[in-house]
């Protein structure tokens, strides 16, 4: 069949010719990376070796997949504020290349599919998890709190650090004290790190009406908020080698990095500016990132716990 | 009612129609003018924005309750248009093959590990 009604006017619709590549966009794919990167994390964490490698990556996929259809939820619900902000403005739907509809459904097809396959490669415990992250993000993230409180990404959070749990019960089948130690860590982390790019983006967000903090409570208050969360944050980083999941090369590790973080916290207070605050979140991209990264090395070195 | 109407009509043409054949001048009838058929209601694009906007007040996607609607207009794809449906109809094709195959393995593993539980 290779007629379809047309739409008026001349030009043809961008949807009309979208690639595999636009509807693949509406995944994240870098957000989607570092969940995934998470997972595994939380997976090796876990104690005793992995059993089984091929239920592992199975349900790592499964996780990236929950993940890519969160983030195609959040863009459907988001439309028409990703479309004023210049950082989302040529995402797939406020550019016309995904029907907002279609997004919507791929991302619940995605979001069935992905619970359904960690259930069966890492329990129902994990899928449940995944479920709860699913949820938890485009409901009470993007639904309930984004457009309503600067506290959005400090509740939000949750969403985005529920990754590694959901590692760890995929192979473990539990979910104990640990496992949410490592939640612990990411959600103390959103807090400096969204709000160092708020304070880059805040004319995007004050066209779109997000109340970010920098927005509802000026720049000063929003120094003072991520001095405030860097400070707890590095304080109990460390506290993860108090279970057996963590070893000495990370407390090293989240000490020095930690020690950086908060300088450069620092430094965006006494010198505010669009290049301090780019520094403090890009550090901070980096400091997760390499405390993570320690942690699996030392478990594949043996000297955790 | 509306039979005996009917009949009624019938009868007429036919005793006409033997009234000419007999030379009978017959007065001709003009027809009674129909009314024009009215036509089907299409709503008007501010209709259906109007009523697009109640559906989905924020219009995420849900503001094409016209879609559906027959305008006669008709399309024919272009090469561009044709070739992006290709690439999309393949992209679709190998997500659900893929899908299979992960869900093949995870049966695998699954059952693999079963068995070894099983025989340890």
């Amino acid at each position: 069949m290779s007629d379809t009604v047309a739409t008026p006017g001349d030009e043809t619709p961008a949807h009309l010719t979208a690639s595999p590549r636009d509807y693949a966009a509406l995944l994240k794919p870098r957000v989607m990376s570092l969940s995934i990167f998470t997972a595994l994390a939380g997976m090796v964490a876990a104690p005793g070796a992995i059993s089984n490698w091929g239920l592992a990556i199975l349900s790592t996929i499964a996780i990236a997949l929950g993940a890519g259809a969160s983030a195609a939820l959040n863009m459907w619900w988001d439309a028409d504020i990703d479309g004023k902000m210049s950082r989302t403005a040529k995402r797939p739907i406020p550019d016309g290349k995904v029907p907002a509809a279609e997004a919507f459904a791929l991302g619940l097809v995605l979001s069935a599919l992905s619970v359904w396959l960690l259930a069966l490669s890492g329990g129902y415990l994990a899928a449940a998890l995944l479920a709860v992250t699913i949820g938890f993000y485009v409901v009470v993230y993007s639904m309930l709190l984004k457009r309503r409180t600067p506290q959005n990404i400090v509740i939000g959070g949750a969403a985005g650090a529920l990754p590694p749990v959901v590692g760890y019960a995929a192979v473990t089948g539990t979910a104990p004290w640990e496992a949410w130690a490592l939640f612990a860590l990411i959600f103390l982390w959103t807090p400096p790190h969204f709000w160092a790019l708020s304070l880059l983006k805040k004319d995007d967000y004050e066209a779109a009406g997000i109340p970010m903090l920098p927005n509802v409570a000026g720049d000063r208050e929003t120094h003072n908020q991520i001095v405030l969360y860097t400070i707890v944050l590095v304080i109990a980083a460390p506290f993860l080698a108090l279970f057996p999941i963590a070893g000495w090369p990370y407390v090293a590790a989240s000490v020095i990095m930690g020690v950086e973080f908060l300088r450069r916290s620092w430094i965006l207070r006494q010198e505010p500016g669009n290049k301090a605050a780019g520094k403090l979140f890009a550090f901070s991209i980096f400091y997760l990132f390499a405390l993570f990264l320690v942690l699996l090395i030392e478990h594949w070195a043996g000297l955790h716990g | 009612m509306a039979d005996e109407n009917e009949n009624m009509g019938l009868r007429g043409k036919v005793t006409d129609a033997f009234d000419r054949e007999l030379g009978i001048p017959v007065e001709e009838k003009k027809p009674e003018p129909q009314p024009e058929p009215e036509p089907e209601e299409t709503p008007a694009d501010e209709d259906l924005q109007a009523s697009a906007k109640e559906v989905d007040p924020r219009g995420l996607g849900f503001d094409d309750v016209g879609e559906g609607t027959p305008t006669g207009e008709m399309h024919t794809q272009t090469e561009a248009e044709r070739k992006a449906q290709n690439r999309r109809n393949a992209a679709i094709a190998f997500s659900v093959l893929g899908f299979v195959i992960l869900v093949y393995l995870t049966t695998f593993f699954r059952l693999a590990e079963n068995l070894k539980g099983a025989a340890g």
